[in-house]
């Protein structure tokens, strides 16, 4: 296995990180590479907001299917980026005067309050709608045992969430469907959580052996 | 003691990765047995569908950033990445990455380049085709909703981080008649693709693409250490609960 300089450079600071959880004399530099990481995805946010306003300019000048949503893009993400600094303008533009600076500034709070949360909200909202659409989609799908468990605990579940009408005998579908989020729901998300635990310290351990070489060669 | 626990945790697993490895390696070993997973088994197709109808493959990694707790799935997702796009470079619209997250941008570009240039091809290579689809997992999923139909997808692959956007994607790849192959390591995320993509894969079958696609040493190695090391760890709780209970 030929091993490079990145690759030495990335396995020793890899190791290096993983003993700063195990040896405190170590911690410092744990800490320190930490932070330098946190500085180089603060630049990597920056390179992928390029990347985005790049994608998007060439489907402009390509004129590609959908081209004038990547105008509004551009133009939105534009004016999301200079509304901080519009508190600048404060001492010679009245209307700035208290507008404040940064992003807690008045427009960005605007922003982020009646367009961003308000948008995010509809699009869960929406979401609702697409999950009930799949789970009748669900059904069309041909019967596997793990698929007609699957519905039937989401069917006991959701009937369990449901008020009883007045009137009506509780049959035990409240205390049932509680039971199942409860007993074997959570057994079961335990399980899958040591899995992925599991997963993920093997995929750590393939990167420190130099296995898997995700940042290049 | 308790802090001890987890570094000889760690040192076990690698060891047991490294004996598999060489249990792999040693002559006349018996190819290694893996059970069917109809996700993995299904993609062939999917890729050969994008190559044969001249459409593209989409590959994403999901709304997770690497160097957060998402990392590592990211990592799988660059891993099935690499595995897939060789296969998929050779059709006439290559195939296109989306992230939420700059850095796995970068990776993933790096990783298409590397996929190019060993196949002599990387005048070919577009380093738009890893790219930012939206810096916040909601804006990305929307704007995957409209990459599937302005691209021309033939499928979807979603290995990586992602929360209830992915409900988005999977329904926009429904409307376009495209198959979606997807996994998230997040539990709630993946009943969610139980129920809205054509092929889910649950639990830790996340991390195993490099060894069913490609069935890379160390990859088919780890998924054993992980068996063994399930098996350990299960022994333990067990045990602990009856000596819990026991000197109650």
């Amino acid at each position: 296995m030929k091993l490079r300089a990145s690759t030495i450079i990335a396995i020793s600071i890899g190791l290096v990180t993983l003993l700063g959880y195990f040896m405190p004399d170590l911690r410092l530099i744990r800490v320190q590479f930490i932070a330098w990481a946190g500085m180089l995805a603060a630049v990597a946010v920056i390179i992928g907001m390029f990347n985005l306003l790049g994608v998007h300019g060439k489907k402009i000048g390509d004129g590609t299917p959908g081209w004038p949503y990547s105008i509004v893009l551009a133009l939105t993400l534009l004016t999301v980026l200079t509304l901080p600094a519009l508190g600048y303008l404060g001492p010679f533009v009245p209307f700035f005067k208290d507008w404040g600076f940064g992003p807690a500034n008045v427009g960005s709070t605007f922003v982020f309050q009646y367009v961003q949360t308000a948008i995010g909200t509809s699009l869960s909202g929406l979401i609702v709608v697409f999950l009930i659409i799949a789970g009748y989609r669900l059904t069309r799908r041909p019967m596997k045992p793990m698929l007609i468990a699957f519905l039937m605990a989401a069917t006991i579940s959701l009937l369990g969430l449901i008020p009883l009408p007045a009137g009506l005998p509780d049959v035990g579908l409240h205390t049932l469907g509680n039971w199942l989020a409860q007993v074997p729901a959570v057994a079961g998300a335990r399980g899958i959580l040591l899995g992925i635990a599991l997963g993920v310290v093997a995929t750590g351990l393939r990167v420190l052996l130099a296995a898997d070489r995700p940042y290049g060669e | 003691m308790a802090e001890l626990l987890a570094p000889v945790f760690v040192v076990v697993f690698a060891i047991l990765m490294i004996v598999f490895v060489a249990l792999g390696w040693r002559k006349g070993a018996r190819p290694t047995a893996v059970r069917d997973i109809e996700a993995f088994l299904s993609l062939p197709t999917t890729v050969g569908q994008a190559v044969e109808t001249g459409k593209r493959l989409h590959i994403s990694l999901g709304s997770g950033a690497v160097g957060e707790v998402n990392t590592a799935a990211a990592f799988a997702g660059l891993t099935v990445l690499e595995q897939i796009s060789a296969a998929a470079a050779v059709s006439d619209k290559p195939p296109i990455v989306t992230t939420a997250d700059g850095t796995a941008m970068l990776l993933a570009q790096d990783t298409l380049r590397q996929v190019y240039q060993q196949q002599n091809a990387l005048n070919r290579y577009d380093t738009a085709s890893a790219r930012v689809a939206g810096l916040s997992p909601m804006s990305f999923g929307a704007a995957l909703t409209t990459t599937l139909s302005d691209e021309s997808v033939a499928g979807t692959v979603l290995i990586g981080s992602a929360t209830e956007e992915v409900v988005l994607l999977t329904e926009a790849a429904q409307r376009a008649h495209t198959t979606t192959l997807a996994a998230s390591d997040n539990p709630a995320t993946q009943a969610l693709l139980y129920v809205t993509a054509d092929s889910a894969l649950v639990g830790e079958d996340l991390f195993a693409g490099g060894a069913y696609i490609s069935r890379l040493p160390m990859h088919v190695a780890s998924l054993h250490a992980q068996d063994v090391m399930r098996l350990l760890v299960g022994a333990a709780i067990i045990l602990g609960v009856v000596a819990s209970t026991v000197t109650r």
